[in-house]
């Protein structure tokens, strides 16, 4: 029997201007989204304005944001979607502390309180947090994911897959979206994960989890996939793509670490965390990688071949793995993917909203999400203030100069913070939150590490490119605006941008379209007009460890702690002088 | 009277501190440790990684809309 999930309006409901605010709180990076007459107004992530990164804090300047941005207060809102059961996961929650019993009290004596304080009494916390007393909704995780993926995207009928570590019990699901009707007809149950699977190894491999798996798969691109066969012991595969686990080498319930020792039996010792990197861990990587991608390209050609669609739509955390959608995309049999921009369960915030409007409200699905500019902005005044507050200097430019001044500094090797209109939704900085880099520099990938990101070295950095002009240089099957699909390099490109080509000959790029973001669009295009190559190194604005910057004080203390040599906010532009602001 | 408020409010905080971790190690000891004694007598989760013909498990009979997403308001 199917999970039949439709989105109609209820009854006797009268249909009018409608605000929905989704929210997804309490795991790891909570966030809010606000659906106004069925158009997605604001959605922001808490860690932006806790400074907190991943935060699993209830996301109240995010709601706050939410609602100034929507000119609403919390009283206007006719529903609150909360993108999982809490009810069930708490179920899935105890489960684990039976499983694991007597060595799961310290993390039981840890998360109750946990529970009983807000999670389980979600309506109390809202009354508390943000004076909302009206109707809470809860929607399942996945569905969440699944109405984040389809909803938005520009396809009538698709289907849907989503995968991340864990919801209330699924951790994986398929099914088909037409209009606004969404269908889950098939799950995978916790603990088979292999959102959690590629956690797990990802702590194996000394980096920290929710954190370290984009690591792991840049660490992936450096190694060779020698431990398959090991691999093929932690888990069973079926013809389907479907998979099991081996409940030997993995402990997912409440213990310190995410793997027994019959891992390190099989694998070796551990990788303490920040110790030595060596070639193991780089082939663990790649076989981790390579495991992964098996495994989601059979999920998808089985799923491709049951329903004949032409597109796909994907959602949840593990499929922030460009590498892996890009080998779907090519391999799987569907013709078009659309990859939700905040894939992992900061998006589920946006989907349990989107949900609701299109349930309740009944408007019709919002047009297609053509960029990824969701969050807060700020106003020429307020970036002169953060200036003068500084107590720094900025020169004001017009359009046109600002994008040949900054394209000459770029070009000229120099790093530039590039901070303008609104915040990027979802993990990935996409031209507005953004430092930017010479991709024909091959020592520009040291240089951002040494003088401001401070990253592991074998990071790659990505390349943002003039949409029209991306299959020069890359064997990309269509458009990547959210940077989430790595194509390889062509082979008779890769030496005029050799810092945008990872070691495995791949780059994680992002396609930029005049309408989706005109000024970052002419920076590139004033680049292209002076060096010939249509494209610039593009990394989020932060520092190791530190969420993306959200405002103009935030930037310049980047801009003033770093080694970086200038900063555009807005139409300003600061420059260092030997080295000095 | 405010004296009075303010001073039931701190017992009933230094009360809620100690009754809190009491009950939860109680019910941890006794209730969680009850299931799991059960757990492992009767085997409820028996599962391995061997591979099947499938391991994907049909979504059940839960009903659409948002009707099901009102678990609480």
């Amino acid at each position: 029997m199917l999970d039949y999930v439709r989105a109609n309006p209820v009854r006797g409901l009268q249909v009018k201007e409608m605000n929905f605010l989704g929210i997804s709180a309490y795991y790891h990076d909570s966030s809010a989204c606000l659906v106004q007459d069925g158009k997605i107004t604001a959605a922001a992530q808490e860690e932006r304005f806790s400074r907190r990164k991943n935060t699993p804090d209830f996301p109240a300047d995010a709601v706050n944001y939410c609602l100034q941005a929507g000119n609403i207060t919390a009283d206007d809102l006719d529903r609150v979607v909360f993108y999982e059961k809490p009810f069930l996961k708490f179920a899935r929650v105890l489960t684990g502390h039976i499983g694991a019993w007597p060595f799961s009290f310290s993390s039981f004596m840890r998360s109750m309180p946990l529970w009983l304080d807000d999670r389980l009494t979600l309506p109390l916390t809202l009354k508390e947090h943000m004076g909302y007393g009206g109707k809470v909704c809860f929607l399942k995780h996945h569905l969440s994911h699944a109405a984040s993926a389809f909803l938005p995207s520009p396809f009538e009928e698709a289907a849907i897959l989503t995968a991340d570590a864990v919801g209330e019990w699924a951790t994986t699901t398929c099914g088909t979206g037409s209009g606004s009707v969404i269908k889950i007809d098939r799950e995978i149950l916790f603990p088979d994960s292999i959102g959690l699977f590629y956690t797990a190894i990802t702590t194996f491999l000394g980096f920290e989890a929710h954190e370290g798996e984009g690591k792991v798969m840049g660490l992936a691109g450096c190694g060779r996939p020698k431990f398959m066969k090991e691999f093929g012991e932690l888990a069973g595969i079926a013809s389907d793509g479907s998979y099991r686990l081996n409940p030997d080498y993995f402990s997912f319930y409440g213990k310190n670490r995410m793997y027994s020792s019959r891992l390190e039996e099989l694998l070796g010792p551990a990788r303490e965390a920040e110790g030595p990197l060596d070639e193991r861990h780089a082939d663990i990587a790649a076989s981790l990688q390579k495991f992964t991608e098996d495994v989601l390209l059979k999920i998808a050609t089985d799923l491709y071949e049951r329903t004949r669609m032409e597109n796909l739509c994907l959602a949840g955390g593990v499929f922030l793995n460009c590498v892996a959608n890009h080998k779907i995309l090519e391999r799987s049999g569907f013709r078009h993917v659309f990859v939700q921009p905040a894939a992992g369960d900061c998006g589920g915030a946006l989907g349990a909203a989107l949900y609701g409007a299109c349930g309740l409200s009944g408007k019709s699905r919002p047009a297609a999400m053509t960029h990824a500019y969701l969050g807060p902005e700020f106003s020429e005044r307020e970036i002169e203030r953060a200036v003068a507050a500084a107590g720094l200097r900025a020169q004001r430019l017009s359009d046109g100069e600002l994008a040949a001044r900054t394209a000459g500094l770029v070009a000229d090797g120099r790093i530039a913070g590039w901070f303008q209109g609104r915040m990027e939704f979802g993990p990935r900085a996409l031209g507005n939150r953004t430092i930017l880099g010479d991709p024909r520099n091959p020592d520009m990938k040291r240089l951002l590490n040494d003088k401001v990101k401070h990253r592991e070295p074998f990071r790659p950095y990505a390349p943002a490119v003039l949409a029209g002009r991306a299959n020069e240089y890359f064997e990309l099957l269509g458009d990547s605006p959210f940077m989430l699909m790595a194509p390889p390099v062509r082979r008779e490109k890769s030496a005029a941008v050799p810092a945008a080509c990872h070691d495995d000959g791949t780059a994680r790029v992002q396609t930029v379209d005049r309408a989706a973001n005109p000024r970052f669009y002419s920076l590139i295009e004033a680049f292209d007009k002076l060096t010939g190559v249509p494209m610039v190194l593009n990394t989020s604005f932060n520092r190791r460890g530190e969420p993306v910057v959200r405002a103009p004080a935030e930037a310049l203390k980047v801009y003033l702690e770093t080694g970086m040599d200038a900063l555009v906010m807005g139409n300003f532009m600061l420059e260092k002088k030997n080295g000095k602001a | 009277m405010e004296r009075l408020k303010r001073a039931t409010r701190v017992v009933f905080l230094a009360a809620r501190r100690t009754l809190v971790p009491c009950c939860l190690f109680f019910a941890y000891f006794l209730a969680v440790g009850a299931m799991a004694a059960l757990d492992r007598v009767f085997h409820f989760r028996p599962r391995r990684g061997a591979p099947q013909k499938s391991f994907w498990e049909k979504t059940g009979g839960c009903p659409g809309g948002m009707e099901d997403a009102a678990e609480q308001s």
